[in-house]
């Protein structure tokens, strides 16, 4: 029997969002939904303000304006890509056979001679859920030194009611890519770790409401702790956590659970974006601006069906 | 006609499939458990925020974080091939990968696929293990995925044969294999026309290529090349060092090639 191969030392090399530019209020929400001024209360005391609204753009259209402005900000020529994976939440974001989004991507973005498929099922989680295949993928295929993932989703105009997860976050419609580099000496993904809690399958109940997780902060707590084992380093060792906007009071929870001080969760966009489907980590990553080199970040996401993910990068 | 499932979701049927192997595998072997799943699918779960491998993973009891991969349509499977293995090569943990493709098809897709195809309902489920002994154990997996196709214009539906040769040239290639020298040939079940083509321009012998029957449950997208496997290996008796070639495609442009061989001496009928 053969020993294992190491995974590759990935480098999470860049990272480029595209939000629409239009913004919906949580009272604008409440009222165009039908829903109380009390609950628009909650959500923004509970740091869910607003929302990026698609009007009419396709989870394809957010995900090439996302990986275009990536590779313009990166200045990597499109050829020089070996890999696209697109990861979703939503199952509906992509388009119908015989049609293929990330197809459709892919063409779009002139990534002539990639390999590109989807990853999905893992809702929020998918983009780390990528980024494990991809890093499996690359270990046994030389040939691929450079990847990007690009997660897009939006809620679609007849389920505008569902944006709220209780009264905890808005979703957001968005798009981020990523660009993951073979041995690249910055911004090294050190460990990755994923749990899921097969209970909530469903995801939702027959109100379409997300179902309640009795075991939520010792999922999301062992899931981000078994991240820090795995990449060898103690929770003061981390600089700053870039979480998901879901829940900013349980986050607040989270940082004391883990021992890490307050002031290192990063929370400007909480409120500013939304929650932004399996994005929210990666765009806090792009602008957090604390990454000083050789210190580490903490990047966290669960999602419906019971998933948890969490990363640890080095500057 | 196609097959249409009118009472199972999509998560029951690949549920009942994945039952139906684990349960079969269970009389034969001392079977390791499973370590990880893997869903292939193209079409939608009724209920839009289910999510199927995670219920594999919750009514099985068994594997770490499960996912699905998609959006090569027919190429899903072999995909799945190459990341389950790449996933064994690459953790210790990782021993068994089960995957799972299933398809039923409802509204909003349509079941024709202009004049090529028709889609059908069905699950296959197919069980992976590093380091087996006994079985057919995959020599060369490959997938390719063009942006677009060869020519001027951009259609709805495309098959690049071209690029379907040349993964079938290059997998035989890497194991080593002359294509004339392959045992039983399992082409997607799109269209016979295309399957005796493909043949005939790699060099494969059209007396072992295995064309089925396609019109009796239209074609299975992500669940064909499992579920055309299952039926082949229903219906021989392998030798050891025999192979079987199986080639899918996706409708716009996307091909897979896997190259299986035979070791050992008992074939297991799950």
């Amino acid at each position: 029997m053969c020993a294992p191969k190491h995974p590759p030392v990935l480098a999470l090399s860049g990272v480029a969002y595209c939000l629409p530019d239009k913004i919906v209020d949580a009272h604008a929400w409440a009222a165009r939904c039908g829903q109380t001024a009390l609950r628009a209360a909650a959500l923004r005391d509970n740091g869910a303000r607003c929302f990026h609204d698609a009007a009419g753009e396709s989870p394809a259209d957010l995900a090439i304006r996302a990986v275009r402005t990536l590779l313009a900000d990166t200045r990597v020529p499109p050829d020089s890509i070996n890999a696209l994976v697109y990861a979703h939440t939503i199952q509906s974001s992509v388009i119908a056979p015989p049609a293929s989004t990330v197809q459709q991507i892919q063409f779009a973005a002139g990534l002539d001679a990639v390999l590109a498929f989807s990853v999905a099922q893992q809702n929020c989680v998918s983009p780390f859920v990528g980024i494990h295949a991809l890093r499996a993928l690359m270990s046994q295929n030389g040939s691929i030194t450079r990847a990007i993932i690009v997660c897009a989703d939006l809620i679609g105009t007849g389920c505008d009611h569902l944006r709220a997860i209780q009264n905890l976050a808005l979703h957001s419609d968005g798009a981020c890519a990523l660009l993951l580099e073979r041995g690249g000496t910055r911004n090294r993904i050190e460990s990755l770790y994923l749990y899921t809690d097969g209970r909530f399958f469903r995801g939702t109940d027959d109100d379409a409401q997300p179902v309640p997780d009795d075991r939520y902060y010792w999922s999301a707590f062992t899931t981000m702790r078994a991240a820090l084992r795995q990449a060898d380093v103690h929770a003061d060792q981390i600089t700053c956590v870039l979480p998901h906007h879901v829940n900013l009071p349980g986050w607040r929870r989270l940082m004391a659970m883990l021992s890490i001080a307050q002031n290192r969760l990063f929370t400007r966009n909480f409120a500013r974006i939304g929650h932004v489907f399996g994005a929210d980590p990666f765009i806090n990553f792009h602008d957090c601006e604390d990454k000083v080199a050789g210190e580490r970040s903490l990047l966290f996401s669960s999602g419906l069906a019971g998933c948890f993910g969490a990363m640890v990068v080095r500057h | 006609m196609v097959a249409v499932e009118r009472k199972l979701m999509l998560s029951d049927m690949a549920l009942h499939v994945a039952r139906g192997l684990l349960t079969a595998l269970d009389q034969h072997v001392a079977a390791e458990p499973v370590n990880q799943i893997i869903v292939c699918q193209g079409s939608f779960e009724h209920d839009l925020t289910s999510s199927c491998a995670c219920r594999l993973h919750c009514e099985l009891g068994q594997g770490k974080a499960p996912f699905a991969l998609g959006q090569l349509q027919g190429a899903s499977f072999v995909m799945a091939l190459k990341v389950a293995a790449a996933l064994m090569a690459t953790d210790a943990q990782t021993r068994t990968v089960l995957i799972v493709a299933t398809e039923r098809w409802r509204r909003p897709f349509h079941r024709s696929i202009g004049a090529l195809t028709a889609l059908g309902d069905g699950a296959a489920a197919v069980l992976v293990q590093a380091g087996a002994e006994t079985g057919w154990v995959a020599r060369a997996l490959t997938v390719r995925t063009p942006a677009a196709p060869p020519g001027v214009g951009h259609p709805l539906v495309w098959i690049d044969a071209a690029t379907l040769v040349s993964v079938i040239e290059e997998t035989c290639m890497q194991a080593g294999v002359s294509p004339a020298a392959i045992d039983w040939v399992l082409p997607a079940r799109l269209n016979r026309r295309l399957a005796c083509d493909i043949s005939s321009r790699c060099g494969l012998s059209s007396a072992r290529t295995v064309l089925g029957d396609v019109g009796s449950t239209g074609y299975l997208c992500t669940a064909d090349t499992p579920v055309s496997l299952d039926k082949l290996l229903c219906a021989i008796r392998p030798r050891a060092g025999q192979y079987i070639l199986a080639w899918s495609a996706g409708f716009q442009g996307q091909v897979a090639c896997a190259l299986l061989q035979f070791h050992g001496d008992e074939h297991v009928r799950t």
